[in-house]
């Protein structure tokens, strides 16, 4: 039974050195903060925490924080799906002769490695409650602790990006909830039984079946993103971790060097947008004879392919803009750098941050 | 009609097809040449799927790189890598949706490929692939169909089926086969690409 343990514990390991070099692929010069950057997830997740466990937080604010360290476990168990289960090696580990209890267990106590912090914080916050009653009167975090327990099941079982409780659902609460007198619980209670409901029968995919054939190109990358959205996920979370790093830069440093400090942020953004192209890069070398035989116009792919990496560009430029403050002039940098880079991605491949680094260098020494 | 004029085609530095040049006028053909003379090769240039190293390929004398000309040109081959994470059904109808033509459920019953339908194509047998492959290429009734040895991996049934349905296809049928069933047919004339192909005289 060890050796089992033993051989998926390898499988884990081996799938995220998969995965890391994959994205150093992407970033090269950022692969050695990459550790950095996750530790620093973590511990800002960790801050964020006090702040759901207190009951008098506003209900904007708990929608936010709650959202938030939901999504930065879900993206966390979500980029380790395949290491976590194993999937590339699914037919060896069936044929072995193993129990399925043990095989949950195996997979329960990976996920656990896989979340660690952000997964575990909310069980060891809940052991420091003194007595029953100061439980019960904070009934809202033992709720939410349990819908954090569901978010790894959640993001390991289900293959679409759950839009009904990290959307919809909090667009709701907060849209019909706003100005009323808000129960913490009743909404931590509502917000759970929305996750479950959403991980055991996934209604948005039951009426997506439902929708219209494919007819268009766009439909078949949307399948593929949908299909594997590591790549797409991945960048956004660390655009997520980045705007938060800029924030508690900017924070620190004031404006002294606030410019300067806000393009070193636009160019690592706009890099690690841009880099977005190799997957398409990817799509067009492995299915080269396909895509040439469709009618529709190789441009028209092309601009239909860099959406996802324009969307993600627009809603970064918002948040930057009416969070940060950041100024519209340097703003406007992040979409035409993002631009830059994917062109770059194109032409020149692993060599693809030079030209939008010297822009970005440019652009601070005209500063 | 279908013409390659003086076609040459290199992979990295190794050429593969030199100064080929034929006109497919008439209604069947069938390529024969050894293994790794260009056969496939030939087809993928004849549909525009593949960038030319020189020549020219027309078809009713219109370049086959032209988005009009490919919706008369139908190519079934093993060397088309198709998206793995669509269903059959989903290539099918974008397919449709493209060429402006019916869903081809008869041409999927005669294949007894219904039941397929709702697979992944990455999860699709060799034989079942082959099917999607063919029904892409016969979906919307091209002019001219360039098939890739059509009949390997097909069960017996689909194996007749097809025979009878090429033999009485109203387009040009130019395949490249070593079955007896092609190579040995007097429906197809011989292409013989050792012979045209310029290539040997190089090396």
């Amino acid at each position: 039974m060890m050796r089992y343990f033993r051989i998926r514990g390898q499988i884990y390991c081996h799938e995220l050195k998969q995965m890391l070099p994959s994205v150093g692929n992407l970033l090269t010069f950022l692969l050695s903060i990459l550790y950095l950057a996750i530790s620093a997830s973590i511990l800002t997740a960790l801050i964020s925490l006090s702040v759901i466990a207190d009951i008098n937080t506003s209900l904007e604010q708990r929608i936010i924080y709650q959202c938030g360290y939901s999504l930065l476990l879900y993206f966390l168990i979500r980029i380790q799906k395949n290491a976590i289960l194993s999937l590339n090696y699914q037919h060896y580990l069936t044929s072995l002769p193993v129990s399925k209890k043990f095989k949950y267990s195996n997979t329960v106590l990976l996920t656990v490695v896989a979340g660690n912090l952000p997964l575990l914080a909310p069980l060891f916050l809940l052991i420091y409650t003194p007595n029953l009653s100061v439980f019960i009167s904070q009934l809202h975090f033992p709720i939410f602790a349990l819908s954090i327990l569901c978010i790894p099941l959640l993001s390991l079982k289900n293959k679409s990006f759950p839009w009904l409780s990290f959307v919809i659902a909090p667009l709701i609460i907060f849209i019909g909830f706003e100005g009323a007198p808000f129960n913490a619980i009743g909404i931590n209670s509502l917000w759970l039984l929305i996750i479950v409901i959403e991980t055991y029968f996934e209604p948005l995919s039951l009426i997506a079946k439902k929708s219209l054939g494919l007819k268009y190109y766009g439909q078949i990358r949307w399948i593929e993103i949908t299909n594997k959205p590591a790549n797409v996920l991945i960048r956004i979370f660390f655009c997520g971790l980045i705007i938060s790093m800029a924030s508690y830069v900017q924070y620190k440093m004031g404006q002294v060097a606030n410019n300067y400090i806000q393009i070193l942020f636009i160019w690592v953004m706009s890099i690690l947008i841009g880099s977005y192209q190799f997957d398409n890069e990817k799509f067009y070398h492995s299915h080269a004879h396909y895509l040439n035989g469709l009618l529709n116009q190789s441009y028209i792919r092309y601009s239909l392919d860099i959406i996802p990496a324009i969307c993600i560009t627009l809603i970064s430029c918002i948040l930057l803009h009416l969070w940060l403050d950041f100024s519209l002039g340097i703003i406007m940098l992040l979409p035409f750098e993002v631009l830059v880079t994917i062109i770059c991605v194109s032409k020149f491949h692993r060599n693809f941050f030079i030209i939008p680094s010297l822009l970005s260098g440019l652009f601070m020494y005209l500063q | 009609m279908l013409i390659l004029k003086d076609v040459s085609k290199l992979y990295q530095k190794n050429v593969v097809l030199n100064g080929v040049s034929y006109h497919f006028s008439d209604k069947k053909y069938c390529i024969v040449g050894p293994n790794g003379i260009g056969k496939t090769t030939v087809l993928m240039l004849a549909a525009g799927l593949e960038s030319l190293s020189g020549g020219e390929v027309t078809f009713n004398d219109k370049s086959v790189f032209l988005t009009e000309t490919k919706r008369y040109l139908g190519i079934s081959s093993d060397k088309i890598n198709l998206p793995g994470f669509l269903t059959a059904q989903q290539l099918l109808e974008l397919h449709c949706s493209q060429h402006r033509c019916p869903f081809p459920t008869i041409l999927i019953n005669h294949l007894g490929f219904s039941a397929q339908l709702a697979t992944q194509v990455s999860s699709l047998s060799l034989g079942n692939l082959k099917k999607v492959s063919l029904l892409l290429a016969v979906a919307h009734n091209p002019l001219c169909l360039l098939l890739d040895e059509p009949t390997t991996g097909l069960d017996s049934n689909s194996r007749e089926w097809l025979l009878s349905f090429l033999n009485q296809y109203h387009g040009q049928v130019i395949v490249t086969s070593h079955e007896k069933v092609f190579t040995e047919s007097a429906y197809y004339e011989h292409v013989d690409l050792t012979q045209l192909n310029k290539c040997n005289d190089i090396t």
